[in-house]
């Protein structure tokens, strides 16, 4: 059986994110096997035994890490897509609505500011409201807002 | 029924937390006591489960300084984990009026 280092170390080789990331996962996880084998070691077990035993509750590093490892990448897929909105709906406007509404005549030439200003509010809004909770959603979506405006 | 389970801790987990913020290993020991070790899971797939109730805003994650031993990370029941507790409770409740309804021991308690 490895020991709670070799444990640790394993599951953080499988877990694939940040570093911030993986620091709290395996804070959280180390403090839970501590605290298994010390109650392990009160019933009577080795030290050894009792992490073995912990370790052996707790479950496979590689089935933690990818469980845990799932948690993480959904949210960060989920914001990236949310974070494109901003360009999809940009382009859409520029390539699709725009000529559409310059071939039946009744727009012409560029949309007024106010317009403009307002698309670019509302492609800003849309992916906010998805990603409140996830850290990096923020410096996304002001990454990809902006690539949305520049193109407006 | 991976998603019945998983959706059945996940109801465990804040019926737990309504009553008091707790720490994973806290957690998991209280639900084997509480179920006599009929819940019998691995205690490591507790933390994907908190860590994305996290994120759903269901739970709140805080870090305490313990005296002795390692610091621990308490999660506490969110307004929206509220919410979501009580639709969920009224559901399993329901799935298993039926269930039991279905297998004819409506009236009487569940066999060991």
């Amino acid at each position: 059986m490895p020991s709670l280092e070799e444990y640790l170390s394993h599951l953080k080789r499988q877990l694939y994110l940040d570093r911030t990331t993986n620091e709290k996962i395996l804070q959280e996880i180390r403090s839970h096997l501590v605290e298994s084998a010390a109650g392990l070691h009160q019933k009577g077990y080795s030290p050894e035994e009792s992490i073995a035993l912990a370790i052996a509750r707790f479950g496979e590093a590689e089935k933690v890490a990818e469980m845990m490892r799932q948690v993480y990448v959904e949210s960060a897929n989920q914001a990236v897509l949310a974070a494109l909105l901003p360009v999809a709906l940009t382009m859409a406007f520029k390539w699709v609505i725009l000529p559409f509404l310059e071939r039946i005549g009744s727009w012409q030439g560029n949309p007024t500011p106010a317009i403009t200003i307002s698309l670019a509010l509302l492609a800003l809004l849309i992916p906010g409201l998805t990603m409140r909770r996830w850290r990096y959603g923020y410096a996304a979506w002001a990454f990809f807002s902006l690539i949305a405006i520049a193109q407006m | 029924m991976t998603d019945l389970r998983r959706g059945s801790t996940q109801v465990l987990v804040l019926s737990l937390l309504a009553e008091e913020p707790m720490y994973g290993y806290q957690i998991a020991k209280e639900l084997e006591r509480r179920s006599e070790g009929y819940f019998d899971f691995k205690e490591g797939t507790l933390y994907p489960l908190l860590h994305r109730m996290e994120k759903e805003g269901l739970v709140k994650g805080e870090w305490q300084v313990v005296e002795k031993g390692p610091s621990r990370k308490y999660y506490a029941i969110t307004p929206e984990g509220r919410k979501v507790l009580e639709k969920s409770s009224a559901e399993w409740t329901t799935f298993s009026q039926r269930l039991l309804k279905i297998l004819g021991q409506e009236a009487e308690p569940a066999s060991t």
